[in-house]
This record gives structure tokens, sequence and C-alpha cells, in this order.
């Protein structure tokens, strides 16, 4: 297996590099003038060439992107002008934020769809079903850009239930100590039972709309997977001899109805990093998402480009465990 | 069990169908069936609830939203219908050739789109869609791209299987070529799953096409489409005019029912698990009541959050200050105040170039001389174009103009304790001039050396005489830095951290949240009450505004005008709103067919209605613009200015002109602003009246940045805050034949000569003269349309004081306090 997983690395490569390079391609293609927008409005002519020579932009195409496979290479992903950091520390600051909330969207997801879409199925055309059946609706129809909006006016402006959509934690709180920079896990590890709770209530909205969609689409495959389990002889014969229905569905019928919805889960994750852009954007999240927005819209090429490329690199691996997963779950899988 | 689902299953794609029938029908016949028409502005009747004539209700311009969904139909649905078809198209093509032949082609094709498949999809499709510009066919090509991979997918297993079959390996026994093979073999078997798929993505192409337009990548206004309404009705939200979002949010959710339906049952059709389609088509007929009931669940949810959002009127008020009073506790004196322009690009003074990078500037530093004060109607206002003493407590000039001598306070020490002396003038002298936006004043400020005469005098010599030298020594880009720390350090040190004399000093700076100050309490004018000052970058008008309302925010900038009246009725704010010297005007460069003509230009001042856009775009926040420079800027006279709204005298300047049936153009507008696009919705009504056709560009800010600097638009919005209050600066950069931003290219010989001698005269009575004489001649040369002077509008809690308005809308927080 270990081979198995070096030898799916080793291909990942390439598409890495492919990946870089169209990104490269693409950001040059952006239209707009970084320079003009480093220098400033009221800057003269001469001082936006003196901005370009120094971020290397008046360089031929072909000389910047040997730049960049030389920076990639050592390392360094480049410098942020129009947040005044390397695009490095500002994904130390950012990443954690977004994978917090695609994360806590996931773990939402799956403990609200799996139980959903099992109840679906062992009780097919009851109240379960139908609430299964109208969320997978109602979860891949609606706009996230809609349902943010509802849901500041409902839960902040109108009940004030929940804190403002700003930021991660409330500003009279500290943010507990950085250990792996995920509020949550942080504040549990050194017991900040204050900040816990304040993250966990910023949370609940964006993580809300993100995990809709998704929870829509595990709610679909946990149900018809299982439904399809269900009809198999081997649990006709676990209830022939007598099985708790209960320990029928969860055990036998759920182990074997879980493959396919973990690969759904694992390329959901990788939808998700990188479509928290909206649903950051609304909540005021300070994530990648909105990093790499800001970004495009002022033709900031270093942060797309780390974006783009962290986000097929987490994509590529998280699909690679998934896989071993399989193994693990189902013993017969054989790696190659 | 199994028969009612599958009844249930086929109801659902049934309604698919009716639903998807129904906005295709709507779509189609659009014109015959809105009862108004979608782009007509009638302002008296803006933001009617829905009745019985606006089924949906009016937007700001007075337009009916039920018709404007109508019309949004067609280019939402059938945008994402082209979209899909191209990417289907294209992404079976290389499936089917690439699990057909299989080989190193097939292998390659595959990694691409596994490639592909890796981005992160919206972020590519953001990527495409800014990369071609902002509009309808930048969204389509995106959303194609992004789809493609999944049908290739979807292809190439398919064909893998279908080209191991007998009666593949007969045709191809029988000498059918390989395309006559895929096109009437391999095809028509993959087709199934194809269309359910072709189905769905339809579903999530409308998704990603309304996503674009929120972000502000998809259409042009002032065409409909249902993302955009509502990405423009969100700041209507929070001050009740829900139907501005709701409908438009039902219309995109109830499309994708319908796709995700049709889907579903196309699937069904084509794999009914082995039953024959006799069976199916009986189960038909099955038990009506139970397959309504999904239906229902979905309606009541629906109908709970349009209740929710029209049910936030009447509990707004009385939640509004619970957490104001809970955070009034807290004992220390810390001022929070929201920004809209992002959370600073950096600490470093001389390269600062943005308001809010300004703003820290000036929090953190001090310069040799600094803006003045003036007490009016009781309350103190920042006068930039006065100057007054700051580190140098005194300055002597030479007769000739030429040479400043400035004495420094010996009081004032950095915060690292270091003295600020003549060399530390001099080191932030030589430093400035290396950067972009530093060095540019540097340069226009006639510097020609600066020398330590003692440790507390510093000798300037000017190259040209310049009557505003004070004046550029004001700004932030002027600030004394500490040697001490600046050279001592990596130059892109200061970009970070602060090495300073002023009020504040740099706690922490995030630029993902925002920055945290820490007052100085060795301040050498007095340490400021407050202790420290927060500043959170809010993007969105309205969470700002909810925020201050909530108590969440000590300071809001940048209010939306139409929400001024509202919020200064409440008694826990105050808003102030005032003239900063920012000039909002249409350029037009005479390099472009029919602006070469200065009737044509002239005709445009005609058809521009100042009132209306004041009242309609900035409901009454505002002045109108009858100069090329602001009324707030010396030397300001409204002389010559003769134009007003009158469009036959319009119609009759382009008669003359040649121009007796109007003609079109492109007018370039930033998406950074809500109100300069709706100003251009408003003057596209106008001008159709004179048969003047224009199209709106919406452009990102880098891209509009590109656009205007290069010369390359016909028309443009522009805006201008002189970051100098003085005309020599203004006119200097805006309309000297030479100036930097002089994006419409006006070049007038005379207006050169006058800026000229004015930069030479030394006595002020004369100077003014000449500038209201340059003033006359642009205007009657009408290079701009003017529109209007916009106002600064910050929201106040009422408990936060010492607020000093500035005109050049940089804000100094170091008087603010609790």
């Amino acid at each position: 297996m270990l081979l198995y997983i070096l030898r799916r690395i080793r291909m990942m490569i390439p598409t890495f590099f492919g990946i870089a390079f169209i990104t490269f391609i693409l950001t040059r293609i952006l239209p707009g003038d970084p320079a003009l927008m480093i220098a400033g409005e009221q800057a003269l002519p001469e001082y936006v060439d003196k901005v370009r020579a120094e971020y290397g932009l008046d360089q031929p195409i072909y000389v910047q992107l040997w730049e960049y496979v030389k920076q990639l290479a050592s390392g360094n992903l480049g410098f942020a002008w129009h947040t005044g950091h390397p695009v490095i520390e500002d994904f130390a600051s950012r990443f954690p934020a977004t994978l917090e909330l695609t994360l806590v969207s996931i773990i939402l997801a799956i403990i609200i769809a799996i139980p959903l879409g099992i109840l679906a199925a062992a009780f097919k055309n009851s109240i379960f079903d139908y609430v299964a059946r109208a969320l997978a609706f109602f979860g891949t129809a609606m706009p996230i850009f809609w349902l943010g909006l509802l849901l500041i006016m409902l839960f902040y402006a109108n009940l004030n239930w929940l804190p403002a959509p700003s930021g991660r934690i409330s500003e009279d709180i500290l943010p507990p100590t950085q250990i792996t920079g995920l509020y949550i896990v942080d504040s549990l590890l050194s017991g900040d039972m204050v900040a816990l709770k304040d993250s966990l209530l910023h949370l609940a909205m964006p993580a809300f709309c993100l995990s809709l969609g998704t929870m829509a689409i595990i709610t679909k495959m946990v149900r018809a997977s299982m439904l399809e389990v269900l009809k198999q002889d081997f649990i006709r014969t676990a209830r022939s001899k007598g099985i708790r229905e209960f320990v029928v569905i969860c055990k036998h019928g759920l182990i074997n109805s879980f493959i396919p919805t973990l690969t759904v889960i694992g390329l959901q994750f990788g939808y998700l990093l990188g479509g928290s852009v909206i649903t950051e954007s609304i909540f005021v999240w300070p994530g990648i998402g909105s990093y790499v927005t800001d970004s495009i819209l002022v033709s900031d090429y270093a942060p797309i480009q780390a974006m783009t490329l962290i986000s097929a690199v987490l994509y590529a691996f998280i699909n690679l465990f998934v896989d071993v997963l399989y193994g693990v779950l189902d013993p017969r899988v054989r790696y190659e | 069990m199994n028969k009612r689902k599958q009844a249930l299953r086929k109801l659902m794609s049934f309604v698919g169908v009716v639903i998807v029938g129904i906005w295709l029908v709507l779509a189609i016949l659009a014109p015959w069936l809105a009862p108004h028409d979608p782009n007509k502005i009638d302002t008296a009747s803006k933001l009617i609830p829905p009745n019985g004539e606006y089924l949906f209700g009016t937007d700001n311009f007075g337009r009916d939203i039920f018709s404007r969904i109508i019309y949004g139909a067609r280019v939402t649905i059938l945008s994402g219908i082209a979209a899909i078809g191209i990417a289907s198209f294209i992404g079976i093509s290389l499936g089917a050739v690439a699990g057909y032949f299989g080989g190193k082609l097939g292998n390659v094709i595959m990694r691409i789109m596994d490639m592909l498949l890796a981005f992160p999809s919206l972020i590519l499709a953001m990527a495409i869609a800014a990369s071609i510009g902002p509009g309808l066919t930048g969204a389509l090509i995106a959303v194609a791209v992004v789809s493609v991979p999944e049908f290739a997918r979807l292809m190439y297993g398919q064909a893998i299987v279908i080209k191991e079959k007998e009666y593949i390996e007969a045709s191809r026994a029988i000498g059918v070529s390989h395309q006559l093979i895929l096109v009437r073999h391999v095809f028509p078997n993959a087709i199934a799953p194809l269309l359910v798929q072709i189905s769905l993505s339809l579903g999530s192409a409308v998704l990603t096409t309304s996503s674009l337009s929120f972000i502000g990548l998809g259409v042009q206004p002032p065409t409909a489409e249902w993302g955009s309404m509502i990405s423009y009705g969100r700041d209507y939200i929070v001050s009740g005019e829900w139907w501005m979002t709701t409908f438009p949010g039902l219309a995109i959710a109830s499309v994708i029912l319908g796709f995700i339906s049709l889907g579903d049952g196309l699937s069904d059709w084509f794999n009914p698990y082995g039953q024959s389609l006799k069976n199916k088509l009986k189960q038909g007929r099955v038990n009506m009541k139970r397959r309504a009931n999904i239906f229902i669940l979905l309606f009541v949810m629906a109908a709970g959050l349009l209740l929710s959002a029209c049910a936030e009127n009447a509990n707004q008020k009385a939640n509004s200050n619970t957490k104001g009073t809970n955070q009034e506790g807290k004992g220390d004196n810390t001022i929070t105040i929201a920004y809209s322009q992002g959370s600073g690009q950096t600490m470093d003074p001389h390269e600062a170039g943005d308001l809010t990078s300004a703003s820290y500037a000036f929090a953190l530093y001090d310069q040799l001389v600094t803006s003045g004060t003036e007490e009016k109607d009781g309350k103190k206002v920042g006068r930039t174009d006065l100057i007054k003493p700051s580190l140098a407590e005194s300055w002597e000039i030479s007769k000739d103009g030429l040479e400043y001598t400035f004495k420094l306070r010996d009081d004032v020490k950095f915060t690292s304790g270091k003295p600020v002396n003549a060399d530390a003038v001099l080191y932030s002298f030589e430093r400035v001039q290396t950067k972009g936006e530093g060095g540019s004043l540097y340069k226009l400020s006639n510097i020609k050396s600066v020398e330590k005469i003692d440790d507390k005098t510093v000798k300037f010599t000017l190259s040209k005489p310049n009557h505003l030298f004070l004046k550029y020594l004001a700004t932030f880009t002027f600030s004394i830095v500490d040697p001490s720390v600046a050279k001592n350090n990596p130059d892109d040190y200061l970009t970070t951290h602060s090495a300073g004399s002023g009020a504040f000093k740099l706690e922490s700076w995030d630029p993902a949240t925002g920055a945290v100050f820490t007052a100085n309490k060795n301040y050498w004018k007095g340490a400021p009450k407050a202790d420290k000052v927060k500043i959170k970058y809010v993007k969105e008008a309205s969470n700002r505004e909810l925020f201050l309302e909530n108590g969440d925010v000590d300071v809001a900038l940048d209010i939306p005008a139409k929400d001024v009246k509202k919020l200064s009725a409440k008694d826990n704010m105050i808003i102030s709103s005032q003239p900063t010297n920012r000039i909002v005007y249409m350029g037009m460069n005479a390099n472009f067919k029919p602006f070469n003509d200065v009737k044509v230009r002239q005709a445009m001042n005609y058809v521009i209605d100042q009132d209306k856009i004041i009242n309609d775009v900035v409901y009454g926040q505002g002045a109108k613009m009858t100069s090329s420079i602001s009324h707030v800027s010396p030397a300001h006279t409204s002389n010559g200015y003769n134009y007003k709204y009158d469009l036959e005298k319009a119609k009759s300047l382009l008669s003359e002109a040649g121009y007796p049936n109007g003609f079109e153009f492109d007018l370039t507008v930033s998406s950074a602003t809500q109100d300069y696009e709706d100003i251009a919705v408003i003057l596209k009504s106008e001008l159709e009246k004179i048969g003047v056709k224009m199209n709106i560009k919406l452009l990102a800010p880098a891209q509009y940045s590109e656009t205007i600097n290069g010369k390359k638009a016909a028309a443009f919005l522009g805006k201008y805050t002189s970051l100098v209050n003085d005309p020599a600066y203004h006119y200097g950069f805006l309309l000297a034949s030479d100036g930097a931003s002089n994006y419409a290219a006006y070049n007038s010989k005379e207006v050169d000569s006058l800026l000229a001698q004015a930069m030479n005269e030394q006595d002020e009575a004369k100077r003014t003269a000449i500038y209201q004489q340059v003033q006359q001649k642009v205007t009657a040369d009408a290079p701009w349309a003017y529109l209007y002077e916009s106002n600064l509008i910050a929201g106040f809690n009422k408990d936060v004081k010492g607020y000093i308005f500035y005109p050049d809308e940089i804000i100094r927080f170091v008087s603010l306090y609790k």
C-alpha cells in the first residue's frame, strides 16, 4: 500500500506543474495593470514604471514564468502587495479560518445527513423520507448568497441570537492560544470555554450556509446507496436470523453503503475549500476565499497563484486519503 | 413501496418539466408577457412594495421587479443553456475521443481534464470571467470551461465500456470508419447518462452565472439578471425593502429545482431498474396525496424564509440597543472603526496610496507642518488648505520663494525615545524619493535639495517656486520616520511596523481583519483620549450599518447615502455627512469620435440633470458640480457654468455637430462604487431620450484603471479627490495636457499656459484670478460633463466624541474618544 501511495504522489507532480502553469498564464491575461494599482492614483508615470520594474512586471512573460518557478522551488509564494504582506504570512493567518469553516461544515453535513439518509432509507415514504428529500432539493437549489443574507437578517438583525457576522471571534474576547490555528480545537486544548462558545456562535451561520449543499448531496447519496444495499441478500439473511432491525441497518447496511458516500465527502471537501468564496465575503470571514476574490479584482497575481496551487494539492491528497480509506472499510479492496 | 417511489419520481420529473417549461416560455415571450419595461426608470414610483400593479414591487429606480425577473430569465436561463451546450459538446467530444482511441492522446486529454477538476471551480470561473472582462460573454465562457471536465469524464467512462461491445467490433470488421462509429454507435448508446448530466449541469450553470454576477463579474447593468439583482438589493434588506432580493432568490431556487427534478426524472426514465415502460406508465396513476407532500414541505420552508425576511422591520427596533449597553461597561476607552476600503496596503507612509493606509500614516507619524481646523456651526472642521506648524514650530521663506528654512521643535521624540531632529528629516526626504506615490509628490513639490543647518534647523531649496509647497509637506507622504529604526532593518520593515512620533503606535495588523493601534502616552501634543483604536475591515455597506446599529462598532465609514435619513433619526447614533473635494464627472476623450466635437461634449452637459442625480442616487448627500474643481477648494468659481438640464438644447447641439440621429458609445465605469453604476444607469436612460445609445462597461478596479490610464476609454465615469487641496495640484494632474491623470486627453494650449503662469505667480489674489479663468475655459471646452460632488458620510455611536472631518476623505482617528 505504501508503494501505491508513493506512486500516486509521483503521478500528482506533473499535475501540479500543469496547474501552476495554467494559473500563471491565467493571471497574466487578467486585464489590469498591477503597477498602476500599487503606485496609487496620484502617482506620476515615471514612478509607476519604477514600481513595475521593482516587481519585475516589465520583464517578458517567459522571464516572469522562470522567476515564478524559481520562487516556487525555493518555497516562496510571493508577496501580496494589496495586503502589504508575503502571501505565506497571509495564508498562515487566513488558511486556518477557511479550514475551520470547511471542516465544521463537513462535520455538520455529515452528522445531519448520514442519520437522515439512513432514516429516510429505513422508513421509506415516512416523514423522514420527505424531510430528507426536501433537504436534498432545497440544499442544491438555494443560492448561498441569498441564504446568507436571509440568515444574517434573521439571526443577527432581528433575533440577535448570534454575534455580528464579522470575523471568527468577538472583539472583546481574546482568541485562544495559537496551537493549530483552528479556534475550536485550540480553545478545547487550552480549556478556554469562553472562546469556544464564542467561536462556535460565530461559526454557526457561515458553516450552516456552506454545508447546506453538501448536506443535500450526502443525504441523497446515503439514502440511495442504503436502499440499494438493503435489497441485498445478506440483509435478508441477517433479518431472517432474527438480528434486531437497528443492528441490521446500522451495522450491516451502513458499512456496506459507506464507500460511495465517502467518495462524495472527499470530493465535497475539495469543493468546499474553493467554494467558500461567497460565504466568506458575506459573513466577513477572514479566510482565503475573500482574499482571492479581492486579489482577482485588483490583479494581485501572487495570492491567486498560491491559492489555486494549494487547493489543488489539498484536493489531490484528500482524494488519495479517501482511496486509502476504501481499503480500511472494505478489506476486499486491493491496491496494486 | 417501489410503485410509490416510481410514481413520486415520475411526478417530480413532471414538475421539473413544468417549472423549466414555464421559465422557458417566460424567457422567450418576455416582451409580450412583462407588464412593464424592465429598464424604464421612473423615480416617482421607486421602492414600492408588491401590490396589484407591481406584483413583486419596484426597485430604487422604480423599475418593475416582476418584469425584470421575466427578462432576467432570458439572460440567466438562456446563457446557462448556451454555456452548457458549448461545454457538453466539447466535453463529450473530448471524452469520446479519449475513451474510444485511448493511448497517449486519451491519456493527455484526461490528464488535462483532471487538472481542471482539481481547480476550485468558482475561483477558476472568476479568474476566467475577469480575464475576458465582465459581461455575459465572459461569464458564459467561464461557466462552459468549468463544466467541460464533467462531461469529458462521463463520456470517457461510457466510451471505454461501449468500445468493447460486439456490435462495435462488428462495425469495425465491416469497415465502418472511426468517425461514423463514434457518431452512429458510441454516442447514441451513451446518451442517457449524458442527458441527465446536462440537466444537472444546467442547474449549477444557473447558480454559477448568478454567483459571478453577485460578485460583479457577470452581466453589465442595466441588464436584468437574477444574481446581480440580489447583489444589488442586498443593501436594501437592512432598510426593509425585502422584495428586491426575495423574488430573484426564489426565481433562482425554482429554476435549479426544475433542472434537478428533470435530471432525476430523466435518470429514472433511462434506468428503470429493469422495469418495462408499460409498468412505469401504469404507476403514474397512484395516490395523489403522497406526491404532494414533498412540495408542501418545500413550500413551507420557502414561505418561512420569506416571512423571516418580511418580519425584520417590526423587530428591528426592539433589539437594536441591547448589545450597545453590554459593551459600554467595559471601562477601557477603545474605539472600533469599520472601514470600507480594505485593511490597508502598507503601514509605510512613503508608500501609501490608498485612503486606508493614508489614515494609518496620519495616526503613526507627524509631518513638518499640518492641516488646520476651523470652527463651523459649533463643530471643528479640518481645512486642508490652511497650514499650521507641527514638527516644525516656525519657518521662513526667502523672497524669491525658493528657500524654506524650518525650525524644528525641541521636545519631540519618536516612540523609540530618539529625538526628532534634522537628521531624521533628511533621512525621511531621502527615503520618500525611492517610493511610487511618495516619489511622485517629491518630484511635484520641486524640491532640489534638503540641507541640515544645525540639529534643529533644516533648509529646503526648490528648483522652481511652488506656492503650494507647504501643502505638500502637510500630506501623509512627507511623514518623518525614525532613522534609528528604519536604517537598522530591511527596507520593507516599515511596511508592517511603525517608527514614528505620532499619537498612536501599531499594535497589530492582520490584513484579513484589520489593525489595532495603541495610544502613544508620551505624545508631544498630549496623549490621545482613546487608549486603543481598532480598525475593522467590513466590506458590505449593509453589515457596517448593522454593526453600528447594534453597537458592535463605534464608527462606520461610508454609510450608504440612502440610509442617512433613517439612521439620523435613531437616537443612539450620529450621522456626519460633509462635502469633500471629491468630484464625479463623465470624461470624454477628444481623440474618439464624436467627442472630438466640442458641441457634442457640451450637449452631454445638457443631458445631465444634476438635481436628479443628487436626489435619486445620493439622496441629497452631495452638491452640484459647477466647475472642474470642487467648491471646497480654493479659487473655485461657478462662473461660466451655464449648462442646465435641457434635452432640446442638447438635441440641437447634436444636430449642429452633425449627429441629428444620435450616436453610440461605451461608458467605462469602475465596479468599486455602487453609486457610479447607478449614475450610469440614469445617464443611459436620459441619453436614450435624445437618441444616443450608451453601453455601460463596468470594469473591476484594476482593469478600469488600466483602461482609463491608457486613455483607451472614449468616455468614462471618473472621480478625483486631490490629495493636496489646491487648484495647482488638481489641474496639474487632471487637465494639464501632460497631466498624469488627464484621462480625457484634454489638450488646451491656453489652459497650459495659464497654469504655468499661475505656478509662477506669488500673489494669491492674482493667482486666484488666473485659476478662475482656467475654470471658465475648461467648462466651456467641456472635456467633462459635470455630475456631482460627493459627501463623505460616516456614522458614529452617540458616545463617540471628537470627530474632526477633513475634506480629503482621510479619517484622522487621533481625536476620537468615548
